[in-house]
């Protein structure tokens, strides 16, 4: 099936649509750029971003694109169905425990000073951003510097799939977050595979989709050291320092990439209890939990996506049956 | 007195070819059933050696079972080559 590999955002991403070689060739040499230019809008590690310009600008009403339009509406939309968990509202945070640049740069094992926020915890800081659709303007509160990581990398690939399915099925995977447009033309349902987080060569699941978004959080990958103490990029905004949990990874299934990306934070933060506990009271949802020792903690609905081994009869054995 | 001294020995010439003809008769079934004995061994041995059949699983090497056999040879697995067509993981 046509596809293109590129990276984008930090990440290693991957295109596929199933048409004819020549349309699908056609359509998928736009992806990279689809990507290069929502990362020159959402992303934090370029200087000239308009994210960044945005935060800047905090105190002041700035009038933004219709991209970073939609993916701060996203972002908020998530800060209230997560009652603050999960908000873009934590860069202070991220920078204070040492993400503050690209992970690339930042080296797993490097120590880094220890360094303290001055910025008071507060899930419901976004409450004070101000919006105005009228005319696209954003205020942040004096001080508020937001980061879009996870949900512009969700939206971007919902975005992308959409555009591709106009060409046929689509599969987009954004760095692990996974976006799928509709069934194979064939009806079936598309293969993925979790990767174990102790062992990422390995698959810890297989699973079959027809449509919609599976994203992984976990703090298996992106950690670092920080003054001799291990650190991770997944902020909770209680307390403003990555998230002490029993949970070490989460893979969430739901209806679009951006929101499995929000939900699988969600029960990360939580923890496996509570975190399992809010995924099951969402129906839309489903999800495996691996928790620090290796146990699996799967939800109730999870077990539908799951693949599983198929048999069908030979056409003879058929023909046998029916005429003798 | 001489009546009945000849009574007995008349009754016992006929006490004698009651057991002959016992005895013959005897004889004859045994016969039969001695020959019956032999037609059936010959039947036997005369029957074509039948093949040995090993089942497979015997001679093949053991393998874990999977969870799911298919139940006939008529089955197949249509979905055997599980190929994802990518892995979900943390940003990376």
């Amino acid at each position: 099936m046509p596809q293109i590999e590129f990276r984008a955002m930090g990440c290693q991403m991957l295109a596929i649509v199933e048409a004819d070689e020549a349309r699908a060739a056609n359509v998928l040499a736009h992806v990279p750029r689809w990507f290069a230019e929502w990362e020159n809008v959402l992303s934090r590690f370029r200087a000239d971003s308009e994210l960044n310009r945005l935060n800047a600008s905090a105190g002041r009403p700035v009038r933004v694109s219709e991209t970073l339009w939609q993916v701060l509406e996203k972002s908020l939309e998530a800060a209230n169905a997560s009652n603050g968990l999960v908000t873009p509202a934590v860069l202070d945070a991220l920078e204070t425990a040492g993400y503050d640049k690209s992970f690339e740069r930042i080296g797993r094992d490097s120590s880094r000073p220890e360094r303290h926020s001055l910025l008071a915890p507060n899930p419901r800081a976004t409450n004070f951003i101000e919006l105005d659709a009228t005319t696209r303007t954003v205020r942040l509160p004096p001080g508020m510097r937001l980061d879009l990581g996870g949900i512009a990398k969700g939206w971007s690939a919902d975005q992308a799939a959409q555009r591709l399915s106009q060409v046929g099925p689509a599969l987009v995977d954004a760095g692990g977050d996974l976006a799928i447009s509709g069934a194979l033309a064939n009806g079936a349902r598309w293969q993925i595979a979790i990767a174990d987080p102790f062992e990422a060569t390995r698959d810890l699941e297989r699973l079959v989709l027809r449509a919609g978004g599976v994203a992984t959080s976990g703090r298996d990958y992106r950690r670092w050291e920080q003054d001799g103490k291990p650190q991770h990029h997944i902020i909770d905004p209680r307390t403003n320092r990555p998230a002490i949990t029993d949970v070490l990874s989460v893979t969430v299934i739901a209806p679009t990439t951006s929101q499995a990306e929000v939900a699988a934070k969600v029960a990360l933060i939580l923890g496996s209890r509570a975190g399992l506990a809010w995924i099951e009271a969402r129906s839309e949802l489903a999800a495996l939990l691996v928790l620090e020792d290796g146990t699996m903690m799967p939800s109730t609905r999870f077990d539908q996506y799951v693949w599983r081994e198929t048999f069908i009869a030979e056409p003879d054995a058929i023909r046998s049956l029916t005429f003798g | 007195m001489t009546n009945t001294t000849h009574k007995s020995a008349s009754q016992s010439l006929i006490g004698i070819k009651v057991l002959i003809m016992t005895l013959s008769l005897a004889g004859t079934l045994f016969g039969w059933v001695v020959l019956a004995a032999g037609q059936v061994r010959d039947a036997v041995w005369n029957q074509p050696v039948p093949t040995t059949n090993v089942p497979s699983s015997v001679t093949a090497p053991r393998q874990t079972p999977s969870v799911q056999q298919p139940q006939s040879p008529a089955l197949r697995s249509v979905t055997g080559n599980f190929q994802p067509r990518a892995r979900t993981r943390s940003s990376r």
